[in-house]
Order: structure tokens, then C-alpha cells, then sequence
């Protein structure tokens, strides 16, 4: 009678289904307001006492209330409508008590309590237009298939007078509907009691959303088989129960009707509440965004104890366990065949944040789950962004570190040049030179004294050039390179385009690169035959590259190299030691000119 | 040209301008202005007409290659009339070959460590107050030391880079042959085989020659 596949409701959010317009809802008042008026008309209730046509009324129209209430505040549920529909159907059972031979009784006699029916379809379902479960699916195709033989039967073989058709004698007929009311009336009876089931099947925040319209319907459920009393006194099985017990239950039942539509409203309102639920997770964890935060609250809104969330890690390219070990993509395959649980895929742009994993109850709460997406997006990747620069952050700090050290280590060796060597030697100049003093060996003394102040003057350049070469400062970055190439023991070619852009710590950071790489080209290239060195700036940086085919696997975390990446890092800028295509190593550096 | 040359100073330090100019002085020379940056370096040249103005690369403001504009300027303005010698802390080839193929005759270049050996540093500017050109040896060692694949330079014998390095210096045929004891003859037969070994054009005049000898090694 419908389809099988469970159906999830389209989207819950606000604005994506309209309620019922103000003219429909009009409409729908007025024509309650009228079709239960005349209805009453028709039926004569009013010749009865008072509180039979009012319970009558007052049941009818607060189905229909209830009902456009619900349909108003939640647009995309079922329920509301199913309830205004069942509001109407109730009219018709109006006519139900006694066959008088007339037209309007004869058709309700045949579609009585048929809002019994619809309120069993709204709590098997609920909160989906079908139900999902199969023993709901079963039970709720064999009520509908027993109510529409109960008609078929009734109004085929208790037809007024002038189209009566006789199948067969009339005892037997009666029989025969005494019998269909029997089994409809079970029927409803285990349909009561599937929604129990569900019901107690249910856990967490499931259990939590059906109680109220799955306890509504039960009770429902009760009063529709309650309805074949009748027939089960008749067939003998059943006491005759007197007036005195009759007319209490009655009543009982009518307070039964009263409570149904306004549990269900309740049931449905509360629907949003699970939204709330998930603002008190965002609450939260809002506090600490970590995922394990994430995940206690996201247990406690979707009330699932056994949730878990996965994270994407890039390095490894898997989703692990918030700390922990990654989870294998078969055991990830085995998860999501799991009955009962369902994973979730939360992604960015197409790439990979994360994985729920939920029970199927929750996943079949696309609002809810929409936002648990939601909120599991959000602190994953504030989670990646906070790792992405604790990461950078340690970088930094060792770099900083590093360069402190390396200025450290350059001070000292400063400091020992000039106190071992230059010193030195001046004192000694000094002392040969007063030695000398008033000696015949004077002029001798003083041409050697100046050739050595000479010598010092070179050493004094070398530890110059070493601190910061004079070059770059009077002729620029590229004559710099050239003097360093024209250095190099290992023949050095040299191509050179540069516009002499570049702050004066990027043109020393580039020249340094390239002074480096030639001292460890020396070092350790020595049988190179060439080195070959590039230098261009353009595009807002300096790149230089210099390539030698020697041995080539040099280490990039060597003492020298490893200077030169802080460096360069210090700069933003970009550096890489690599192996240079046929053989050799090529040390490439890019540096912002600003 | 009198015996007296007449020099401007500039140099912004204290003590190497006053050694500079108590080395000239001990020469004979008279210094008529010491200036300290480019601007009054210029005034002066205006004002005093002098021979020679020994100047130094790096002065205020800028500290990079204030006197090498400084040179163009006295250049543009009073042609070879006045002699330019610069000092500099470090020796630049392409600051070498901008200085001979901008300004030509009567211009020098040298490291200031010169300065301390009065006699190479007198004999310097003697020589561009000649309209000769002086290019420090250190340059020339330099470009002839530059490690190279397939040196060209490796087909010269070493008498023949000799002769090479000291036209380099700017030195003439005649310096040459006294300095390496060798015949004027035999010097211009040592040229011309350079020349032909590193197949350059044979220079018109001794001034061209030099830039034709450093570009050489510079392009090498």
C-alpha cells in the first residue's frame, strides 16, 4: 500500500517548508467550525443530552487545532496535517450509533473510525511520513487493510433499503462484521502494543523525541480496540457490562481523546527541543573547542552514549580517534555496516574533516544531525587551524632558537679572531717596534712593521667580509655574488639578473645563501667541475639558485644549511636543498624583496 | 701642467684624509681643499680647478657609491682636465670598467690599503695626473685567479700573463719592459701574442686597451 523505503522529512530548518497560510487556516477553522455544527445538525444531537454533542464537537476541533498548532510550528512534520486529518474523520464517526436506514448513516457506519486509523499511521511513522521499522510497516498495512474491508463489508451489506444488493442472509452478514470488528479491534490492539516496542527499543534522545506520540498513540490504539467490545459481547465472548461500567469508560475515553491531540502537539513542539539541546552543546563547546569536548557534548545533546567523532589527519591521511590510534578505512567500512549505528561524513569544500558515528536513531533526525554536522565542522577545523600553528609556532621558536645560537656562535668566533690573531699580532708589532727604538736597525724595523700592519689590514677585511662584505654594500647583491663566485676554488659561472631590489636584509640573506653553498660546494664538492649560480628578482622576491655536480646529498640540516633556512624562514621567504638533476645538489632560495 | 700638482681630499674619514694628505705633501703636492662627501667635494673641484681629486667610493650619505657619481659629475663638467683617483675599501671590477669606459683617460682606481706604501700610492697619482690609468693589481689578480672551465687564459705562457696582468694595471709597454727587465721590443712581441692566443682585437690606444683587457678577464 506504500512504499517501503523509510522516508526521512525534508529538511526541518526554518523557512525551507512554509506552515499553512493564514487563508488555509481559515478555511480549515471555518469548515471544522461548519462541518462539526452540521454534522451535529444532521445527526440530532441536539435532541440528546448536552454533553454528548459537546464532547463530540470539543474532541473534533481540538484534533484540528492541535493538528494546524503543529503543522504551523513544524512545516516539514507529517504529524500536524495527520492530525487535522484525523479531526475530521472523527466527525464521521458522528453517525456511527445506530442504523436508521438513512444515507448518512449507512456512510458511517461504513467510515466510522477511520481517525483511529490515521492517528495509528501518524504514531507508527512519527517523526517520518512512513514508518521505517518493519513490524510498524506490517501492522499498520494490516489495519488499513482490515478497516477497508470493515467498510467494504458494512456498507456492501448493510446498504439502505433501495440499493440493497443480498450476498448473503442477514445473520450471517452480521456475523461476518462482528468478526471484522473483532480482528480490527486486535489489530489495533498490537498496533498499541509495536508502538510500545518501539518505543522500549528506543534509546537516548530517540526514545526521548517518540515517547510522547508513541505513548499518545498506544492509549489511542487502546480506545480502537476497545471499540469491539460490542461486537466480542455479542459473538458471547465477552460480559455484557451494564451502563454502570459503560458510560465511566466512556468518559474515560473521551478524557483519552482529549489528551491525545494535545500530547502529540506536545510531542511535535518538542521536536525543537532537540535543537535546544544542541545549543546547550554549542554552549559548551564553545568553552573549549577540542574534540573531545565535542564529543561528550554532541553524547549528551543527541543522547548518545557510545557517539564517537573521528578526525582527518592530513599527515597520515586517515581519520583517527581524537589522541589516538587511525582507524583503518576497513574497520571504517565495518562501522558503517554496522546495524543500528550509522556513520556520518562531515566535510569542507570536498576535503575530509571528520566522521560521527551515531546510532541510526539520531541519524534519522536530519535537524539534529544537521546540526551536529554543523557544530563538528566548526571545531574540527578550528582543531586543524590551533594544531596548524602550534606546529608553526614550534618551528618558529626552534628557529628563533637556532638564530640566536647561530648569532652566539659568530660573536665568539668574532671575538676569538680578534683577540688570538689580531691582537696578538698587534702586540707584537708594538713590542718589536719599541724594541727597535733608538737601535741602528730602525728603518729595517719599521719597513717590516708596516708590511706586517698591512698583512693585519687583509685579515682585517677577511673577518669584514665575513660579518658583512663591503661589496654588497658598495656595488650591490650581484657584484657580491660575482666576487664570492670569482672566491670559489670550484669554477663558477655566474647569471645574473637583478634590477637591485630588495631591503638590505633580503639582498644579505640572498648573498648568504649563495656564499654558503659555495663554502659547502668547496667543502664538500670539491671534485665538482662547476657550480653554476642564478640570481633574478622580479614578482616581489630575490630567488637565487646555486647547482654543482659533485657528489650531491648534502644534508639540509647541517649546521650551515640549517642557518640558512632560519634565515630565509625569518624573511618568509622559501628555502630547499635538493639533488640537481644529473647528479649534484642544488640549494634554491627565494627571499621577499619587502 | 706645473711640478706642483694641485689635489682635493675627499674622504670622510679624519685620519686616512689627514694620512693622504700628509703623504702628498711629503711628495711636493699641495692639497687645496679636504672634503668629507660629494657635494663639497664638487664645490671644490669648481673652486680650486685642482689637477687631481683623489676620492673615496663610500662618503656620506648614502655610503655606497657616492664617488663613483661624484667622478661622472667632475667628469661631465671639466672633461680629463681634472684627474680622478678613487679609494676603495673593496675592489670592484665592474666599478673599474665603469670608471675606464665612462671617464676614459686620466683615471684610477685602487684599494686604500695602497695608501699605506707612500710610493705605489705617489706613483699612482702621478700617473693619472698624466692622463694615465691605474687599476689597483688586486682587481687584476682577481679576474686572472677566477677559476674558470676550459680557461682560455691556461694557452698563455707565464711570462705572457705577466705582461697580461701589468697592462691590465694600466701600465705602458715601456713600465712593462722595466718592470719585467725585458726590451720594449720583446714586450710588444709578448702582446701581440696575447693578443692573438686570446684572439682580441688589438687596441687602438693604450686607454682602450686596458678596458679591452679587463673586459676580457671580467667576461671570461
Amino acid at each position: 500500500m506504500h512504499a517501503a523505503a523509510p522516508s526521512i522529512p525534508a529538511s526541518g530548518r526554518p523557512g525551507a517548508a512554509a506552515g499553512p497560510s493564514r487563508a488555509t487556516t481559515i478555511a480549515m477553522v471555518a469548515a471544522a467550525v461548519v462541518l462539526g455544527l452540521v454534522v451535529e445538525y444532521i445527526a440530532d444531537s441536539w435532541t440528546q443530552p448536552a454533553y454528548i454533542p459537546i464532547a463530540d464537537l470539543g474532541i473534533g476541533w481540538l484534533m484540528i487545532g492541535c493538528g494546524l498548532v503543529a503543522a504551523w510550528a513544524r512545516p516539514a512534520q507529517p504529524a500536524g496535517w495527520r492530525l487535522v486529518l484525523a479531526g475530521f474523520l472523527w466527525f464521521v464517526g458522528t453517525f456511527m450509533g445506530g442504523m436508521d436506514g438513512t444515507i448518512e448513516r449507512w456512510f458511517g457506519f461504513g467510515f466510522g473510525g477511520y481517525h483511529d486509523l490515521v492517528l495509528a499511521w501518524l504514531a507508527l511513522a512519527f517523526p517520518d511520513r512512513w514508518p521505517a521499522w518493519r513490524p510498524s510497516r506490517v501492522i499498520l498495512a494490516v489495519a488499513a487493510a482490515l478497516y477497508m474491508a470493515q467498510t467494504i463489508a458494512r456498507l456492501v451489506m448493510f446498504a439502505p433499503e433501495t440499493f440493497q444488493v443480498t450476498l448473503v442472509d442477514p445473520d450471517t452478514a452480521v456475523t461476518i462484521v462482528l468478526w471484522l470488528d473483532v480482528i480490527r479491534g486486535g489489530a489495533m490492539a498490537v498496533a498499541g502494543i509495536v508502538m510500545l516496542v518501539r518505543l522500549a527499543r528506543a534509546q537516548g534522545s530517540e526514545r526521548r523525541m517518540l515517547a510522547p506520540v508513541l505513548l499518545a498513540g498506544a492509549v489511542s490504539m487502546v480506545s480502537a480496540a476497545f471499540t469491539a467490545r460490542y461486537a466480542l459481547t455479542v459473538l458471547g465472548f465477552f460480559p455484557d457490562l451494564g451502563d454502570e461500567t459503560v458510560v465511566p469508560l466512556q468518559w474515560a475515553f473521551n478524557v483519552i481523546r482529549v489528551v491525545v491531540p494535545l500530547t502529540i502537539l506536545y510531542g511535535v513542539l518538542r521536536l525543537r527541543g532537540a535543537r535546544s539541546a544542541m545549543a546547550g552543546a554549542v554552549a559548551d563547546v564553545g568553552n573549549a573547542p577540542t574534540l573531545s569536548a565535542l564529543r561528550d557534548a554532541l553524547a549528551t545533546a543527541l543522547g548518545d552514549r557510545e557517539l564517537q567523532i573521528l578526525a582527518w589527519d592530513h599527515g597520515i591521511g586517515a581519520f583517527r580517534v581524537p589522541d589516538g590510534p587511525a582507524v583503518p578505512a576497513d574497520e571504517l567500512d565495518h562501522l558503517e555496516q554496522e546495524p543500528g549505528r550509522r556513520v556520518v561524513h562531515v566535510d569542507s569544500g570536498g576535503d575530509p574533516l571528520a566522521v560521527i558515528v551515531v546510532t541510526r536513531a539520531v541519524a534519522e533526525d536530519p535537524e539534529l544531525l544537521q546540526a551536529g554536522v554543523s557544530l563538528t565542522r566548526l571545531v574540527v577545523r578550528n582543531e586543524q587551524q590551533a594544531a596548524r600553528i602550534q606546529d608553526q609556532l614550534v618551528d618558529v621558536r626552534a628557529s628563533r632558537a637556532r638564530i640566536v645560537e647561530a648569532a652566539d656562535v659568530e660573536r665568539r668566533r668574532i671575538e676569538r679572531d680578534l683577540h688570538d690573531g689580531l691582537q696578538q699580532r698587534m702586540v707584537a708589532l708594538a713590542m718589536q717596534l719599541r724594541a727597535a727604538e733608538g737601535t741602528a736597525d730602525r728603518d729595517q724595523a719599521l719597513r717590516s712593521g708596516s708590511a706586517e700592519i698591512l698583512a693585519i689590514l687583509e685579515d682585517v677585511r677577511e673577518l669584514a667580509r665575513g660579518i658583512h662584505p663591503a661589496v654588497l654594500t658598495e656595488a650591490g647583491l650581484g657584484a657580491a655574488i660575482r666576487a664570492a663566485a670569482d672566491r670559489s676554488p670550484v669554477p663558477a659561472e655566474v647569471d645574473v639578473r637583478l634590477t637591485g631590489e630588495g631591503s638590505p636584509a633580503a639582498q644579505a640573506t640572498a648573498y648568504y645563501v649563495v656564499s654558503e653553498a659555495l663554502a659547502n660546494v668547496a667543502k664538500h664538492a670539491a671534485a665538482a667541475s662547476g657550480v653554476w649560480i642564478e640570481a633574478e628578482d622580479g614578482e616581489g622576491r630575490i630567488r637565487v639558485v646555486v647547482e654543482d655536480d659533485g657528489p650531491g646529498g648534502a644534508d639540509a640540516t647541517g649546521h650551515g644549511l640549517a642557518g640558512l633556512a632560519d634565515r630565509v624562514a625569518a624573511l618568509d621567504g622559501r628555502f630547499s636543498v635538493g639533488a640537481r638533476r644529473g647528479g649534484g645538489t642544488r640549494v634554491v632560495a627565494e627571499v621577499p624583496v619587502a | 701642467m706645473s711640478d706642483v700638482l694641485r689635489i682635493v681630499v675627499a674622504d670622510d674619514a679624519v685620519l686616512l684624509r689627514a694620512g693622504i694628505t700628509r703623504i702628498l705633501e711629503a711628495a711636493g703636492w699641495a692639497v687645496t681643499a679636504e672634503v668629507d662627501n660629494a657635494d663639497d667635494l664638487l664645490a671644490a673641484v669648481r673652486r680650486d680647478r685642482p689637477d687631481v681629486a683623489i676620492v673615496d667610493i663610500r662618503m656620506p650619505p648614502g655610503h655606497s657609491d657616492e664617488g663613483i657619481r661624484a667622478t661622472h659629475a667632475i667628469r661631465e663638467e671639466f672633461g680629463e682636465a681634472v684627474a680622478v683617483l678613487v679609494l676603495s675599501q673593496y675592489l670592484e671590477p665592474d666599478f673599474a670598467m665603469r670608471l675606464l669606459d665612462e671617464s676614459g683617460r686620466g683615471v684610477g682606481y685602487l684599494l686604500k690599503d695602497r695608501i699605506a706604501d707612500a710610493a705605489t700610492f705617489t706613483d699612482a697619482v702621478r700617473r693619472v695626473a698624466a692622463g694615465g690609468q691605474v687599476i689597483d693589481p688586486g682587481i687584476v689578480l682577481r679576474l686572472l685567479n677566477r677559476r674558470r672551465r676550459e680557461d682560455p687564459l691556461d694557452a698563455l705562457t707565464e711570462r705572457e700573463r705577466e705582461v697580461l696582468a701589468l697592462m691590465a694595471e694600466g701600465r705602458s709597454n715601456q713600465t712593462i719592459a722595466d718592470t719585467l727587465f725585458l726590451a720594449p721590443k720583446t714586450v710588444e712581441a709578448y702582446i701581440s701574442s696575447i693578443f692573438s692566443k686570446l684572439a682580441l682585437e688589438p687596441a687602438a690606444t693604450d686607454h682602450r686597451r686596458v678596458l679591452a683587457v679587463l673586459a676580457y678577464l671580467q667576461a671570461r
